[in-house]
């Protein structure tokens, strides 16, 4: 059934230096992380990959580092979610350990890459999305004029769609900003309700009957993430507690500019629906939970 | 390329495509047909072996992984006393896994209690790995805690 295909060669480069020559010689070798992307396509083997070489990152030590410091952290594009959760869990902002959480059991997360999620041609998980609202950034080393060159991207440059510059992801950072509200919540399978699948990831701080800097991605299987300054503001522009109402109205605007962006399903509307309705709720308990100082 | 690996207790020197799954070469190239996935990748969890003892869904690791690992297929584990822990919880428990998914959820129930998880949204995080509704979440918890005292009293009657 197979017979006369060709079995792609394998290179497996342990330093950043072996890199640049493979690539070099092989403009088109595909860079393997943690293959959960390309395992998954329909036409994955027998494919036209066999035409290319393959470039395995795993063994690159320099994309396993993990560090930190008061400001953010950092670590390497081949680090799993799997060690990403059991070296940050403590120390990660909780909507993006909440999101790993949410992907599935250490099958998965064992096997899906930081990188490999944001390196996709096409955005299949949630991950990007979340990282996006924290501000967080990746390193694309790339080859120009026969040399490695790096430069860091924010993730929100992204659009959601998933074109990255060419080149390699490296490594990604986070900052640490305190948040003291933060919020993730995904319905269906990214991998199997391509359709039905959401995901939403909001950060802010709440403050007196107000959410200050809020943050917020809707992310959906295909079509990648949306972020939007102007969703950000009608969210900003809500007085909380907030009537009935003025959450009916405020959802309308921004599943408006949602659909402006991208072309979701009648179901991923509704589920992206219920999901701010159940955040604008929680925001709303929260508030009327705090304590106010009274004056004399 | 040239692989070499252990497969249910069998060293094997195998000439494979770099980027053959491993489903497609315990199918086509060791013969054991094992799974009942028909999913090509869309994650329906019907394809688990264990690889160096972790599970794993067979159709995301390619050729080029599985040089130099030792893989355990269903039709080796249910000779083994760890299958036998878990047959007996399916009887105490009364509940066993639909024939279709039968062999892939008795390796993903060995490696949670292999790992010792006992905490309910952990299991429950594992137990999404699988796409087939036939069994109830909370009878498979029971199982998985069932399989776990039953190995432990085994374990402690051979010491």
């Amino acid at each position: 059934m197979y017979e006369g295909l060709r079995s792609p060669n394998i290179y497996t480069p342990k330093v950043m230096p072996e890199l640049s020559p493979i690539i070099l010689e092989h403009p088109n070798a595909t860079f393997w992380a943690g293959g959960t992307d390309l395992m998954r396509k329909k036409d994955g083997y027998p494919s036209k990959l066999g035409e290319e070489e393959i470039i395995y990152l795993g063994e690159m030590e320099e994309l396993r580092r993990f560090q930190r410091n008061d400001r953010m952290i950092e670590f390497g594009s081949m680090v799993t979610l799997d060690e990403f959760l059991s070296v940050a869990r403590s120390v990660a902002p909780e909507v993006l350990t909440k999101n790993i959480e949410s992907i599935g059991g250490r099958i998965l997360t064992k096997r899906i890459t930081i990188g490999g999620s944001l390196g996709a041609n096409v955005i299949k998980s949630s991950i990007p999305g979340t990282l996006a609202i924290l501000d967080a950034s990746y390193e694309v080393r790339f080859i120009k004029r026969k040399r490695l060159h790096s430069k860091w991207y924010p993730i929100s440059y992204m659009n959601g769609k998933g074109t990255i510059p060419t080149g390699l992801i490296t490594h990604v950072r986070i900052p640490l900003y305190e948040r003291n509200y933060q919020f993730f919540k995904s319905t269906g399978s990214f991998v199997r309700d391509k359709d039905g699948a959401v995901a939403v990831a909001f950060v802010a701080n709440l403050e007196q009957n107000q959410v200050v800097d809020p943050h917020i991605s809707f992310s959906y299987p295909e079509i990648g993430f949306i972020t939007l300054r102007e969703i950000d503001n009608a969210i900003q522009s809500l007085r909380f507690p907030s009537s009935p109402g003025e959450t009916e109205n405020t959802l309308k605007i921004v599943l408006e500019m949602i659909r402006q962006e991208g072309k979701i399903s009648p179901l991923q509307q509704e589920r992206t629906k219920g999901i701010l309705k159940e955040i604008i709720g929680e925001v709303n308990v929260k508030i009327l939970s705090t304590p106010t100082t009274g004056t004399k | 390329m040239r692989v070499e690996c252990i497969v249910d207790g069998k060293t094997l020197s195998l000439s494979l495509n770099s980027n053959k799954p491993l489903s497609l070469i315990l199918a086509d190239d060791i013969g054991i047909d094992t799974f009942s996935s028909c999913c090509s990748g869309n994650g329906c969890g019907n394809c688990i072996a264990l690889v160096d003892g972790n599970a794993v869904l067979s159709c995301m690791v390619p050729a080029f992984e599985i040089n130099g690992k030792t893989i355990i297929t269903f039709e080796s584990f249910k000779k083994t006393r760890n299958y036998q822990d878990i047959a007996k919880a399916y009887d105490a428990v009364k509940a066993r896994p639909c024939p279709i998914c039968y062999k892939s959820r008795t390796l993903l129930f060995e490696s949670i209690i292999a790992r010792g998880v006992t905490k309910e949204d952990e299991i429950m995080r594992e137990l999404g790995t699988i796409e087939c509704a036939c069994m109830d979440a909370l009878d498979e918890i029971r199982i998985i805690r069932e399989a776990i005292e039953i190995r432990r009293r085994r374990r402690v009657r051979r010491s």
